[in-house]
């Protein structure tokens, strides 16, 4: 019996002690209250206590981690300039951002990523008077051929190779150095690397070639490539990098490919015979 | 048999004699050699049987926790993993099934900057106070700063494939032990289910030892460490075993199995290289909820088989069972919980490894454990425990021979909590009772306040 009265007056002790009381749920579904204390477990070190990307040790972070003030998020299936939808910012804290200090938080509940999510989106006013874009609407994804991967390097090469060079990232604008709209060094991506910080698919590429990247030089291709023009450029990239779903046998043709931005392609372009 | 009696030996010795428990402070030292007939009361062998196998504990679990070189490499605060130090969350729960990687490109070493290093360090004092109870009458009061210790470990990943563990912990007095000592290879055949540990590795036990609250004195894990009175063996769950470890889990480590293939520890190896296998095995499975006051459930189940050698030449094999099933209840917050956990655990033990037994040796054993974390470094617990035994390894000994029933709360707080170290202040008072131990049937009952601090780096 006594045990059993120690063991209640710990739980009603503690329980009084810590008590706080729950706020209303937010839009969206998650709880920015609760979404906070999920934030400063996780996510405070990097981002800081004012969510203003200054934490304990991003002083040691490159990139930098991310300022949720200005309501700026670099990977979105939105378009350039626009906020990204909730599935966006669950992505990337499920996956994390390849290569950089923010890991995958997989294992966390859907219910405190969408608290966290609720709390992020308190953090800047744009939240309050903008509504997520409009998803980025990708179009049917054409079998990659030698064809497509040849136009592509084409277009990589009219388009692309100002800043990625031979597709490392090496190219005259990287060397001359480049800055993000926070002010902190960049550098382009490798794509070499067969992934990157936020994609792994031919249809990631494609996002970010049509969406670019928000708060960095990478536009948005606009109307300067048709869809098919994009899927072109991304089953160029993905054979030259060895991204996930290339074929060996693209693989060995893209790498049998002149470098951007070295000299003309060994093969001439065909016609398109990617549309279906 | 020479190395290994050694090694034991001087264990034993080492453990029994700086301990500063009162009930250690008591033990016969004089521990007969395993196997073989003792020459003393088992009443009395019972007794230094217990005091060895907690100073062990005392000494093996008072520092397997908390690894700031992580936090270091990551840039994380502890809190990131630790439900509140060292406990984990699923967060660190995956981690760890990682092989301590977060998997986003930053785990091998070369991805790093080149001064970091996975090393990290311990340091640990505390203050006790016990009183020691028998038949109701209080026959010993002592207190006082116990051993501290420093610890200087390696643990992590070195290449994306590869992690280690190898944790050396030096004592005051000038003695040292080695801990965990494994190298693990990560996702084989690019799979998350099939991770191979080889080396001296903790078993999965649903309230991990290594990794639980008391930083100072595990005296909680009297269940897992207990052993039928009078038995030879010294096998427990609660020790790492060496030999391989297979384990898998999905994305976030909701599901996960592990299956550990030992030669049971400390046992003879006189006739053979593997002379006494085991085999420990668990599955769980966590199951979130999207709302409502329950947060997440998990549930498990485990089971162990080991063998320890007995007769003239250590060639007997005999056996030892060990079944159990666990659940946690996370309620309130996901981050911030109040969380419950119950588990069961059942044995039953060959007779041929207690002297003088009539007849297989069986007990039940439970624990209950709650927790509360207010806010961040605050955490509040408590623990229950109780171990019956069911059935007497000798026919007509007393039905609680041997019982024991454990009561603990306690109080840890995170003065520092940060990327870089860990500063924690605890107090814990338990009370801790051995039925029928003492000549005349009397029971054994001990009080305890500890206060202790830790610093990790």
């Amino acid at each position: 019996m006594s045990t059993a009265a120690v063991v209640f007056a710990l739980i009603v002790g503690a329980l009084a002690l810590g008590a706080t009381p729950l706020r209303a749920q937010a839009g969206g579904g998650g709880d920015p209250g609760r979404g906070r204390q999920v934030y400063e477990r996780y996510c405070v070190q990097c981002h800081g206590d004012r969510a203003d990307g200054a934490g304990e040790v991003a002083r040691w972070s490159q990139p930098r981690p991310r300022d949720f003030r200005g309501g700026v998020y670099k990977f979105s299936s939105t378009p350039y300039g626009f906020l990204p939808t909730t599935a966006d910012l669950d992505r990337v804290i499920q996956n994390g951002l390849y290569g950089t200090r923010m890991p995958p938080f997989a294992a966390l509940s859907t219910r405190e990523r969408r608290d966290v999510i609720a709390y992020l989106q308190t953090r800047s006013p744009r939240w309050r008077t903008e509504g997520p874009g409009k998803p980025i609407a990708i179009a049917a994804e054409p079998a990659p051929t030698r064809e497509s991967v040849t136009r592509g390097r084409e277009l990589f090469e009219a388009n692309c190779t100002k800043c990625h060079g031979d597709g490392t990232g090496n190219g005259p604008s990287a060397l001359k150095g480049m800055a993000d709209d926070w002010g902190a060094a960049i550098t382009p991506a490798n794509l070499l690397l067969g992934r990157g910080k936020w994609a792994r698919t031919a249809r990631d590429i494609y996002l970010r070639i049509t969406g670019g990247i928000n708060g960095t030089p990478m536009p948005e291709a606009g109307d300067a490539l048709s869809p098919d023009q994009v899927w072109q450029v991304a089953h160029y990239v993905q054979a030259l990098g060895g991204w996930s779903g290339s074929t060996p046998e693209l693989r060995q043709f893209a790498a049998q490919l002149a470098p951007p931005g070295t000299e003309a392609p060994s093969e001439p372009a065909a016609a398109d015979t990617t549309k279906r | 048999m020479t190395g290994t009696w050694h090694w034991f030996s001087a264990r034993a010795a080492l453990v029994v004699a700086c301990v500063a428990a009162p009930i250690a402070a008591n033990a016969d030292t004089h521990r007969t050699p395993v196997g073989h007939t003792p020459e003393v009361s088992t009443a009395d062998r019972e007794k230094a049987e217990r005091e060895w196998m907690y100073a062990t504990i005392h000494r093996r679990f008072a520092a397997t926790h908390a690894i700031p070189a992580f936090a270091r490499k990551y840039g994380m605060k502890c809190s990131a993993c630790h439900l509140a130090v060292p406990v984990l969350n699923q967060f660190g729960q995956a981690f760890k099934d990682n092989g301590y990687r977060m998997k986003n490109g930053t785990d091998d070493l070369r991805a790093n900057e080149p001064a970091y290093w996975p090393l990290f360090g311990w340091l640990w004092k505390d203050y006790e106070v016990d009183i020691q109870r028998v038949g109701g009458q209080t026959v010993q009061q002592q207190g006082g700063i116990s051993n501290g210790a420093l610890v200087l470990g390696g643990l992590g990943s070195i290449g994306d494939k590869v992690s280690f563990r190898f944790v050396p912990i030096i004592y005051e007095d000038g003695n040292t032990i080695v801990d965990h000592g494994w190298i693990r290879y990560n996702q084989a055949f690019g799979s998350d289910w099939l991770n191979i540990k080889v080396g001296s590795a903790e078993l999965d036990l649903p309230i991990n030892p290594g990794r639980e609250y008391n930083m100072g004195a595990s005296r909680f894990a009297v269940l897992y460490a207990y052993s039928v009175p009078g038995s030879v063996s010294r096998f427990s769950v609660l020790f790492p075993q060496p030999g391989v470890e297979i384990m898998g889990h999905d994305l976030g480590s909701r599901n996960r199995y592990s299956v550990n293939l030992f030669n049971t520890g400390g046992a003879p190896r006189a006739h053979c290289v593997l002379c006494s296998p085991g085999i420990f095995g668990r599955v769980t499975h966590r199951h979130e909820f999207a709302n409502g006051f329950l947060r997440a459930v998990k549930v498990g189940v485990f089971g162990a088989y080991a063998t320890w050698p007995v007769g003239p030449d250590t060639s007997d094999l005999k056996g030892q069972q060990r079944l159990g099933g666990d659940m946690e209840l996370w309620f309130g917050s996901d981050v911030l919980p109040f969380r419950a956990t119950l588990m069961g655990i059942t044995g039953r033990d060959d007779r041929a490894l207690v002297t003088g037994a009539t007849q297989d040796p069986k007990f039940n054993a439970g624990m209950l454990q709650l927790e509360y974390v207010p806010k961040l470094p605050l955490v509040f617990y408590g623990r229950l425990q109780v171990i019956r035994n069911q059935r007497q390894a000798v026919a007509g000994s007393l039905d609680d021979f041997g019982d024991q029933d454990f009561q603990l709360i306690g109080v840890r707080h995170a003065l520092e909590l940060n990327s870089r170290f860990a500063w924690l202040l605890e107090l814990t008072y338990w009370r801790w009772t051995i039925k029928r131990v003492v000549p005349g049937g009397g029971n054994v009952t001990n009080h305890t306040v500890w206060l202790g601090t830790h610093l990790d780096f």
